[in-house]
């Protein structure tokens, strides 16, 4: 094997059994004896081929079931590989996940111990780290106390600071970063930081872009068991959000910011209720009539007027949202807030701060268009419409984040779910002229 | 270039002392009498049993209840540590399944978790063997003994090297291990003299590996001599190919194991 190369796969295939009832016992073996067993091969990996060089922090991109975390279990030697093969030169970390082994009913010093050896560490390398390891969580006062007496933020700091101790020449991970408070995750970059500049192997499985963007040498991306890309980060990353933008179609769009929304709604809502938009119902001196007025649907396009929902950064778009009125209305307010992905407002706007006026309406169809330059991050966002009358006190209708678009980047992917303003950058060097 | 190269330079010994060690913690925490219970198991069915033969049906077998308590320590071995070891890989699934680790470690470090515990019945037995009984075995005698003991100990890994994976895949094995184990235990001599069997069956009985086992380390070490040269040749003979086939067994079994975890 060259000595440049820290990890080759050649041909790499793995497909799993789906037998579509489960037999294990000896009882459904014998009852259904002449049935014979039904099988659908998913095939998870398909003739996978790539080298990761020595030092290179090399990331897999794609999305659930693409077969990343397959071919990371492979990597380990965890799964082995129906065909091909891989071939590892020096030490691997199985960091796949934190924690292994851990037991509740030990101490946290235990606890270490026993992760580390199951981690491939010898004793006495524990006891020499072991100091450090502790320190690192900041646990020293807690280290005697069994681990079911530690919150999960505890736990996850002692995982995270075991691991990292490790020290192996190639380390697998699995989307391990995110951990702890907001203190500790700084902790955690910046040690992070430290091992990519020490020169390590690093294998990284992500669908976080920012963090592959920030670090990877190389990204893999794949698709469906099968290389879609290795390259550049940035080809990669555009690729993979654009086939994933392209894929979905407008509903399951919708569906998916609603799923992501509603999680990240449930996990703050007991904090920053007054922060969240009045939901009209809820209201009491609110006046809520759904039945009058319609939101027929809101559609994207793009320069070239080409109805889409994937646009491009740095142009200008247009926004329709068709309402049809079954009465007739005077003095309609109608608006609309574009949201991210983290539910936060990205920009809102309505007819009367607009300043047009939109009079008197006969019953019947209503198109109102917005043109707005993208100055949008690369992301998803979501637009919600609104229609109410000018005292702000009877809402007509409003569609919470009722279509989703995706904006992208081909040729710059550093911000994700902002603004990516105009801007120009230089440097003037004082010191150094000329 | 077929299969997954893992170079790892360091043994495993830490991995599997340091496993073994919390699942003997795991196994007595929380209970009141802990560690005790590793005594008191064997000994109070020693009791019963020695009541029962010594003095119900009167018994008159020379060093009959030191022959019993061997015999039940060996067994109550052999019974804990092949069911240790048929369960240990759906009981460490969950490391399995995110860390590689060689399937033999997971097998290794359950069985040795009771030999810890057959290691503390050792030293009861060796305190009644000299203090109450005044046997004290020639040197050779304990050397052979403990040979017997990894004998026994092979036999038992062996046998885990191929329940581990299967029981995997056949989860009603434990049942049927269940049942193999109580017919081994009545058809060894353990609670009765093998020369109590009448010939045909003998024959039979000498076929269980457990038989020649037992007989021969109550013979080192109670009535101190070690002859039969012919028995500890035929038995390595059949016993060696037998392990390299458990070996080559677990290989095979192990294969795509992990997924159906």
């Amino acid at each position: 094997m060259n000595n440049e190369i820290a990890i080759r796969a050649d041909n790499v295939s793995k497909s799993f059994l789906i037998p579509h009832e489960n037999r294990n016992t000896i009882r459904e073996q014998l009852l259904r004896f002449r049935k014979k067993t039904t099988y659908e091969t998913f095939d998870a990996l398909k003739d996978i081929s790539f080298e990761v060089l020595k030092g290179e922090f090399f990331s897999i991109i794609g999305r659930n079931g693409s077969g990343k975390s397959t071919l990371l279990k492979i990597l380990a030697g965890i799964y082995t590989a129906d065909k091909g093969g891989v071939k590892v030169d020096g030490e691997i970390s199985p960091f796949l996940e934190l924690g292994v082994g851990f037991n509740p009913e030990l101490s946290g010093k235990d606890n270490i111990y026993l992760n580390s050896t199951i981690l491939g560490l010898q004793k006495h390398e524990i006891d020499r780290k072991y100091k450090s390891i502790v320190d690192f969580s900041e646990l020293d006062q807690f280290i005697d106390l069994k681990l079911k007496n530690y919150s999960s933020g505890m736990q996850v700091r002692l995982a995270f600071s075991t691991a990292i101790h490790t020290n192996r020449e190639i380390l697998l991970m699995d989307e391990v970063l995110a951990v702890g408070d907001a203190r500790f995750q700084v902790k955690c970059f910046s040690i992070f930081e430290k091992i990519i500049k020490s020169g390590r192997t690093i294998v990284f499985v992500s669908h976080d872009p920012i963090a592959i963007e920030k670090y990877s040498n190389r990204v893999l991306y794949l698709e469906n068991g099968e290389i879609s890309y290795l390259g550049s980060p940035v080809e990669a990353l555009s690729k993979y959000m654009y086939t994933d933008a392209m894929k979905e179609s407008q509903s399951e769009q919708v569906d998916e910011a609603r799923g992501v929304l509603d999680e990240t709604l449930s996990d703050i809502t007991e904090e920053t209720e007054e922060f969240l938009p009045i939901n009209p119902v809820s209201s009491p001196d609110i006046e809520h009539q759904q039945d009058i007025i319609e939101i027929e649907s809101i559609r994207f396009f793009d320069q070239e007027n080409n109805e889409t929902n994937l646009l491009k950064n740095g142009e200008k778009f247009r926004i329709d949202v068709e309402y049809n009125l079954s009465k007739t209305m005077e003095n309609l307010i109608y608006g609309i807030t574009i949201r991210n992905h983290f539910h936060h407002d990205m920009f809102i706007t309505n007819t009367e701060a607009d300043n047009i006026s939109s009079g008197k309406r006969m019953p019947g169809k209503v198109l109102i268009s917005y043109e707005i330059m993208n100055y949008f991050g690369p992301g998803k966002y979501t637009v919600s419409a609104i229609v109410r009358d000018h005292t702000k006190r009877i809402f007509y209708n409003w569609k919470d984040d009722f279509v989703a678009f995706q904006v992208h980047n081909p040729t710059k992917l550093i911000s994700f779910q902002g603004m990516d303003l105009p801007h120009s950058t230089s440097i003037n060097d004082q010191n150094n002229p000329g | 270039m077929k299969e997954t190269h893992h170079k790892r330079g360091i043994p495993y010994w830490d991995t599997i002392w340091m496993l073994a060690k919390t699942d003997l913690k795991m196994r007595y925490e929380g209970s009141v009498l802990g560690i005790i219970w590793v005594f008191l198991k064997p000994f109070s069915i020693f009791l019963v049993i020695n009541y029962v033969f010594s003095t119900i049906f009167n018994q008159t077998t020379p060093n009959y209840s030191i022959k019993l308590l061997m015999g039940l320590i060996l067994f109550s071995f052999f019974q804990d540590a092949t069911i240790n070891g048929m369960n240990s890989f759906v009981n460490k699934a969950s490391i399995l399944k995110k860390v590689y680790i060689p399937k033999w470690v997971i097998i290794i470090s359950s069985t040795v978790h009771s030999g810890i515990a057959f290691l503390f019945n050792l030293v009861i037995l060796f305190f009644f063997l000299t203090v109450y009984y005044g046997i004290y075995p020639h040197f050779l005698s304990i050397l052979m003994f403990f040979y017997y003991v990894v004998l026994l100990y092979l036999v038992t890994v062996g046998i885990s090297f191929i329940t581990a994976p299967l029981y995997a895949k056949v989860r009603d094995l434990n049942q049927i291990w269940e049942v193999l184990l109580q017919v081994l235990f009545f058809g060894s001599p353990i609670f009765y003299p093998i020369t109590a069997v009448p010939y045909p069956v003998r024959s039979v009985l000498y076929a269980n590996p457990f038989t020649y086992i037992i007989e021969h380390a109550r013979l080192a070490l109670i009535d101190n001599s070690i002859t039969h040269w012919d028995h500890h040749i035929i038995f390595l003979c059949v016993l060696i190919p037998c392990f390299i086939g458990s070996i080559w067994i677990l290989k095979k079994l192990s294969r795509n194991l992990i997924e159906q975890l």
